[in-house]
């Protein structure tokens, strides 16, 4: 079996068994209960600790409290002592530390560690215009906050997360859709929020009845999967060198009409797109005639 | 009672024995006779219509013995009692099988005409055909008899697991026993005749057995990164304890659910090292779609290795979504290991996906997954509910 010494320190226990001797009760007594307990504590995980007034407190999980209730009712049967059962102990909130990633995720503001892309579309008469903002974690600004202690998988990943779900309340910019980054797992907490969750492509192993996008799919993974059964209103797609490469045919299955071509950093490769009947596109390229459009319509309106 | 609910066979569906169609009358029986006569059908391929009567569900107010009595005349009517057999189910319940035509149910429809709103009538009287609802007439017999899944408890929601508390108890995982965390379960063949026999034993971690016994209160659905790390460590260390001298000794197939990163994981490339190149392929290496999605690349290489090196590939799916998505072919997979959950008989995608592949009906914990996976050419099947086939 896994030894459990650190449970009690780290992980909240679920509920604790209160020891109380009556006035009556031998001092051997006294010390048999506290044994049990403690040898409780030592085979199945716990913390004993003193409650006051004689009394000692078992703070375990259910089964290491429930085998620990029945050895001690065994022996203080008839005995002027009383057992009890306490409802859950603390909440874990309140026991977390302040150094883990939730803490110092917390500690930061919401915008400093979100990353937003502005999608560039094409109007009725071929001009630029917005189409909307994906807004997704920042992996840079993560990894930057956590520091080195807190890099690699599964960490990045899990702060990521927990970053999304903090951007659930974010409202939709007037010109466009609002496309969100989500983990699958955060789609109950979304409601009726006016927004497109974009998914992880783990998310198709069991798709959602509501509508949604896709991160991805990246070329490794179109040369895994049936790209004409790939569900989603939109798909994030990231400009790579191996996308030139795929079968022409595949652009018409996977609808280039719900395509977002991300990561297009010149003209080139806004032509490469347009050639292949994406309409979407971000990356500093977009930006630039974004923000060109940007300056017009001030002009305009000014 | 014992449900005799160790089936059938059916030509359609490769049954070596033939079969006779069940007898068109007979005295009335109980739940015992109904399950018997869903064994015959599938066996003999023969066709019944099963009109289940809910009458636990007539509605208040309605003058039961009345309709009871209106219905029993309708059963007694000479056209129909010719060729029908009734079955009397605990709660109150019947069923009565007759062979097509169905003229029963329209006839009972007239009984209830005007006592039942017509959304009642619909839940009062239900029509099945057999051997095509054979998992539909058993689950509505499993719900009679009270052996219906009780909807699980609600679960407090806990908090989610937090990275500290984590990164506090890995140190102590990367040396702990993981047998008490490892879920072992036969894979077993059953043949809807009545033949059985144990193929195979499947591993996989069990990662809130895990949580619950040293990180008690937190939750794992909200956290799945983390919940992935310690699905990981328990896979890797349950890789290490493969090849034990026992298991060398007289090595038995086994599937091993397991995650990209364990595929191409030290524990894995080492475990590799110390098998006999002729024990390999008795390695089923299962690999969870949604993994497979989150890592293509990953996979991709893990494929390559296990497949050069002689073992077997298996997609693990629960829908048809997602074979439809990841043809076990395309992906190169030799076998899939499909998730049984109550929405799969409603799900055509997971069937029509299935062609030509082994398939492991993973999950079968009610004679209701069994019945569909046979109306559906399964025969090897994982879950509680195999086991009343193995004790025979």
């Amino acid at each position: 079996m896994i030894p459990a010494p650190h449970q009690a320190r780290h992980g909240p226990p679920l509920a604790a068994l209160l020891f109380r001797p009556g006035p009556g009760l031998a001092p051997e007594a006294h010390r048999v209960a506290r044994a049990l307990l403690e040898d409780a504590a030592r085979n199945r995980g716990g913390r004993v600790s003193a409650a006051g007034q004689g009394a000692w407190r078992l703070e375990a999980a259910p089964p290491a409290l429930e085998m620990a209730r029945r050895a001690l009712s065994a022996v203080l049967n008839g005995r002027d002592a009383a057992l009890l059962t306490e409802a859950p102990a603390t909440p874990p909130a309140a026991a977390a530390s302040a150094s883990g990633p939730e803490a110092i995720l917390r500690a930061l503001p919401l915008e400093a560690l979100l990353e937003r892309r502005p999608i560039l579309g094409f109007g009725a008469g071929g001009g630029p215009r917005p189409a909307g903002l994906r807004v997704l974690p920042s992996a840079s600004a993560i990894a930057a906050a956590l520091g080195p202690r807190w890099a690699g998988a599964p960490w990045q990943e899990h702060a990521g997360n927990l970053v999304a779900r903090r951007a659930l309340g974010l409202v939709p910019p007037p010109e466009g859709p609002l496309h969100l980054d989500l983990p699958p797992e955060a789609l109950p907490d979304l409601g009726a929020a006016p927004l497109l969750p974009v998914l992880p492509l783990r998310a198709l192993a069991r798709p959602p009845a509501a509508p949604f996008g896709v991160d991805g799919p990246s070329v490794a993974a179109l040369a895994l999967l049936d790209p004409a059964q790939l569900p989603g209103a939109v798909l994030h797609l990231t400009l790579e060198p191996g996308l030139d490469a795929l079968p022409a045919g595949l652009w018409r299955l996977l609808n280039p009409a719900r395509v977002v071509l991300g990561g297009v950093a010149d003209a080139a490769g806004l032509e490469w797109g347009l050639a292949r009947g994406i309409g979407r596109f971000t990356g500093p390229w977009p930006d630039r005639l974004l923000a060109a459009w940007w300056r017009r319509a001030d002009g305009r309106a000014g | 009672m014992s449900l005799a609910l160790d089936f059938p066979a059916r030509a359609k569906w490769a049954s070596p024995l033939p079969a006779d169609p069940p007898p068109l009358t007979g005295p009335d029986g109980g739940a015992a006779e109904l399950a018997a006569l869903v064994r015959l059908c599938l066996a003999s391929g023969a066709v019944r219509d099963v009109l289940w009567l809910k009458l636990s569900r007539l509605p208040r107010g309605l003058d039961r013995p009345h309709h009871r009595r209106l219905l029993r005349e309708a059963l007694a009517l000479p056209q129909h009692a010719r060729r029908a057999r009734v079955f009397h189910l605990p709660d109150g319940d019947m069923a009565v099988a007759t062979a097509p035509p169905d003229t029963l149910r329209p006839a009972v429809l007239r009984v209830l005409d005007g006592a039942l709103e017509d959304g009642a009538a619909a839940e009062v009287v239900r029509g099945l055909r057999l051997p095509e609802e054979s998992g539909a007439v058993l689950a509505a017999l499993e719900e009679s008899l009270g052996l219906a899944p009780a909807a699980p408890p609600a679960t407090p929601a806990l908090p989610p697991l937090q990275a500290e508390a984590l990164a506090a108890i890995l140190p102590a995982l990367m040396r702990a026993d993981p047998a008490p965390y490892l879920r072992r379960q036969p894979v077993c063949r059953l043949w809807p005749e009545g033949g059985s026999g144990v193929e195979a034993e499947a591993i996989a971690p069990m990662p809130a057995a895990l949580r619950d016994r040293l990180l008690p209160g937190f939750g794992l659905e909200e956290a799945p990164a983390l919940a992935a790390r310690l699905r990981l460590l328990l896979e890797q260390r349950m890789l290490a304890g493969i090849a034990r001298p026992e298991w060398l000794a007289s090595p038995k197939p086994l599937h091993l659910s397991l995650s990209v990163a364990a595929l191409t994981s030290e524990a894995f490339l080492a475990l590799d090292g110390r098998l006999p190149g002729a024990v390999r392929p008795m390695l089923t290496l299962s690999i969870p779609a949604a993994g497979i999605l989150a890592d293509p690349a990953g996979f991709a290489l893990g494929r390559d290795l296990a497949l050069s090196r002689g073992y077997g590939l298996a997609l693990e799916a629960g829908c048809g979504a997602a074979l439809a998505l990841l043809k076990p072919a395309r992906i190169r997979a030799t076998m899939v290991r499909l998730a049984w959950n109550e929405t799969l008989p409603a799900d055509p995608g997971a069937v029509a996906a299935l062609d030509g592949m082994e398939v492991v009906l993973t999950g079968a914990d009610r004679a209701a997954a069994i019945a569909w996976g046979w109306e559906n050419g399964v025969t090897l099947f994982q879950g509680r509910a195999t086991d009343r086939h193995l004790r025979r």
